[in-house]
C-alpha cells in the first residue's frame, strides 16, 4: 500500500482531512473574551494599570459560573464594600519619585494577609489583599473596606526601597501622599515584608505594613505561596516559572505554559464515577480516607493501579499511587475513562487510554485533598508534594 | 493586514475584530491538526487571540503579526494539551465510517492508523509535524516560531515522521504478506 504512494501525499491528505474553518460561535466567544479584557501596557509607557484579572479564557456559560462561583465562595471582610473599580479605573499617576525604573518582577503578583480589626480603619478581621501590577509600577490594597484601597504609584528608590505616591485623594490621604517602604522576600519568595519608613498617609502605612504570603490564584511569576480559592488554604511551592491558575468549585489548576507544561492540580473531596464509561456520570459517595478513593480504581477493571505507598504530607497521612487508564478497554475503548470530581463540582475528570495519573490523597480533618503534577513523572514531583503546607493560615501582622 | 495591526496595537478593538476574522480559520486549522480534538482546538484559538490582543502593545514589527500569532497559538496549543494532562492521549477519534481521503489518497484504516499514531507522539512533535506538512513550513522557520533550534525542530520531525511512518507501514504489512501468499 505505501510502496506505492509517497508517504508525504498520504500524511498531507490525512491532515486535509481535519477542519479548517472556526466555528462562528467560536469566533463569536473570542470577540465577547477580548472585548472583557484589557490590553496591556508597553512598560513605561503612560498610565498604568492593574493586570487584568482574566486568566483562561473560558468560554459562555462556564465562565459566568465560575466567576460568580468565585466571587460568592471569596471570604470577604464584613465591611468590605469596596468598589471593583477601585483598582482598574485609577487616573494616571502623578509625578513619579526621581529614579524612576520598575520595582522587581518578584514583587508583581497578588499578595494575600489576614488583617485583625483596626478601629483606625473600622474595618472587621478577615483576609486581605495588595496587588502590584505587572507592569510593576503601581499597587493598591483591597477588601480593607471603602476607600482603603490606596491605589498608589510605585517608584524603586533602592535595592529593597520603594516610594508610593497616593493616585487620588482618599477618606484621609490627599493625592500625591508620599511614603516609603522598605520590603523583603523570603529566601522561596513566598512571602513578602512591608515596612513604612517614611509615611505622610498614616492610614495606608495601616494596611500596606505587615507581612503578606503570595497567591498562586493570581498570576504570578514564581511558584510558591498559597491556593485560597479552597477552603481550607493550602501553601505549596513550585518550580519558578510564570504559573496562571484556574479554579472550579474545589479544583485549582496551576499551571505553567512557559515551564513546559508543568502543573499542579488540586482537588478536594474527589469522589469516584460509579462507571467509567458513561456518560450519565453517577457518582460514588464521598468518602474522606484515601483507601476507598483508591479502592474504587482496584476494583474497576478499566484501571490499573499501582502500588499504594502510605506516606505523610505535612503531618496527614496520605496515600500514593499511579492509576493508569487501560488501553482498548473492551466496554469503550478508544473513549476517554470517566475517573473523579471534586465533590461539590459539577464537573468531571477523565483519562484517555493509557494515561496516568500520579495521585497523592491526604487525609485532612473531615475532607480528603487530591494532588497531581503534571507531567507524569516531573522531577519537581516529589519537592512538590513535600513543600505542601495543608491547611495553610494567612499570616496575622 | 499592517494598517489593522498598528491600530489593534493602539486598542482599536474593531480592527482587531477584523484581523480575528482574517486569521481565526488558518489557527484554527493548525490547532485542531496538533491537537486532533474540536473542542481543546477552539480553547486553544481563544486562548492564543485573547493572549494576542492582551500583548499586541508589544509587538513591535506588524509584519510578524502572524507568525507571532502562529507562537502563541502553538503554546496555547501546549497548554491545553497538558491542562488536562491525560487528554494528550484523549483526543477525540475521528468517526471510521467519514469520507476517504482526497482523490482517494488515504484509505480509512490508513487514517484510523495514523490517528493512532499521532496520539502517542508528544505536543511538541505533533506541533513540528504540522507547521512543516501542513503549512509547508522550512524548519528553520519553525525553530524560530517555536523559539527552539532548528536541530531540535529536525529531530522532533524525524520522530514524528518515523512513528507515522511505521504505522502505516505496519497496516500495508498484512496486505503484503496476503499477496505473497497469492
Amino acid at each position: 500500500m505505501t510502496a506505492n504512494r509517497d508517504f508525504t501525499d498520504i500524511t498531507r491528505a490525512w491532515l486535509d482531512l481535519m477542519p479548517s474553518e472556526a466555528p462562528d460561535r467560536a469566533v463569536a466567544s473570542i470577540l465577547q473574551a477580548v472585548d472583557a479584557t484589557p490590553q496591556a501596557k508597553p512598560r513605561l509607557a503612560g498610565p498604568w494599570r492593574f493586570s487584568p484579572m482574566f486568566r483562561f479564557a473560558l468560554v459562555g456559560a462556564a465562565a459566568i459560573a465560575i466567576v460568580a462561583g468565585a466571587l460568592v465562595l471569596y471570604p470577604r471582610l464584613k465591611t468590605d464594600v469596596s468598589s471593583p473599580s477601585e483598582s482598574p479605573t485609577i487616573s494616571p499617576s502623578p509625578t513619579l519619585g526621581s529614579s524612576g525604573g520598575e520595582i522587581d518582577d518578584a514583587l508583581r503578583a497578588t499578595w494575600r494577609s489576614f488583617a485583625l480589626e483596626s478601629p483606625a480603619l473600622g474595618n472587621g478581621a478577615g483576609p486581605v489583599s495588595l496587588e502590584f501590577s505587572q507592569a510593576g509600577n503601581g499597587v493598591a490594597a483591597s477588601n480593607f473596606g471603602p476607600g482603603y484601597g490606596f491605589a498608589s504609584t510605585v517608584t524603586p528608590i533602592s535595592a529593597d526601597r520603594f516610594e508610593l505616591a497616593l493616585a487620588q485623594p482618599s477618606l484621609s490621604c490627599a493625592a500625591g501622599d508620599r511614603g516609603t517602604y522598605r520590603w523583603q522576600l523570603s529566601a522561596d519568595r513566598s512571602e513578602l515584608t512591608l515596612t513604612a519608613e517614611a509615611e505622610a498617609c498614616s492610614t495606608r502605612g495601616i494596611v500596606f505594613q505587615r507581612r503578606w504570603v503570595r497567591s498562586l490564584v493570581e498570576a504570578t511569576s514564581y511558584g510558591a505561596g498559597i491556593v485560597d480559592s479552597m477552603e481550607p488554604s493550602f501553601r505549596v511551592a513550585l518550580p519558578d516559572y510564570s504559573f496562571q491558575t484556574r479554579t472550579l468549585n474545589d479544583f485549582a489548576e496551576i499551571a505553567s505554559p512557559d515551564g513546559g507544561g508543568f502543573s499542579l492540580m488540586a482537588f478536594k473531596n474527589p469522589v469516584t464515577f460509579v462507571d467509567p464509561c458513561s456518560a450519565d456520570e453517577e457518582r460514588n459517595p464521598f468518602t474522606p480516607t484515601a483507601a476507598s478513593f483508591f479502592e474504587h480504581f482496584q476494583t474497576t477493571d478499566a484501571f490499573t493501579v499501582g502500588e499504594v505507598t502510605e506516606l505523610s504530607i505535612d503531618g496527614h497521612r496520605a496515600l500514593h499511587a499511579d492509576v493508569t487508564g487501560k488501553e482498548n478497554y473492551a466496554r469503550c475503548p478508544d473513549h476517554p475513562l470517566y475517573q473523579y470530581t471534586p465533590e461539590r463540582c459539577g464537573c468531571h475528570f477523565i483519562v484517555g487510554p493509557g494515561g496516568t495519573d500520579s495521585m497523592y490523597l491526604v487525609e485532612g480533618d473531615g475532607y480528603t485533598f487530591l494532588f497531581i503534577v503534571s507531567p507524569y513523572g516531573s522531577a519537581s514531583e516529589q519537592s512538590v508534594i513535600e513543600s505542601i503546607q495543608l491547611p495553610y493560615g494567612l499570616p496575622t501582622q | 493586514m499592517d494598517d489593522l495591526v498598528v491600530r489593534a496595537r493602539n486598542g482599536d478593538r474593531e480592527a482587531f475584530a477584523a484581523l480575528v476574522n482574517a486569521t481565526s480559520d488558518r489557527m484554527y486549522a493548525i490547532a485542531t491538526r496538533i491537537l486532533r480534538d474540536a473542542d481543546l482546538a477552539e480553547d486553544a484559538l481563544q486562548g492564543a487571540l485573547v493572549t494576542a490582543w492582551r500583548q499586541l502593545p508589544t509587538l513591535r514589527d506588524p509584519a510578524r503579526f502572524e507568525a507571532w500569532l502562529r507562537k502563541l497559538l502553538v503554546h496555547a496549543c501546549y497548554a491545553e494539551a497538558r491542562r488536562r494532562r491525560s487528554w494528550s492521549t484523549n483526543v477525540r477519534v475521528l468517526p471510521v465510517d467519514g469520507p476517504v481521503g482526497p482523490d482517494g489518497l488515504i484509505s480509512i484504516v490508513e487514517r484510523d492508523a495514523l490517528d493512532r499514531a499521532f496520539r502517542r507522539v508528544s505536543v511538541e512533535h505533533r506541533a513540528v509535524f504540522v507547521l512543516h506538512h501542513h503549512l509547508g513550513l522550512p524548519l528553520t522557520e519553525i525553530a524560530e516560531t517555536l523559539g527552539i533550534p532548528a536541530g531540535t525542530a529536525r529531530s522532533r520531525l524525524h520522530y514524528a515522521t518515523r512513528m507515522l511512518r511505521a504505522a502505516i507501514d505496519a497496516d500495508a504489512a498484512p496486505a503484503i504478506s496476503e499477496g505473497r501468499m497469492a
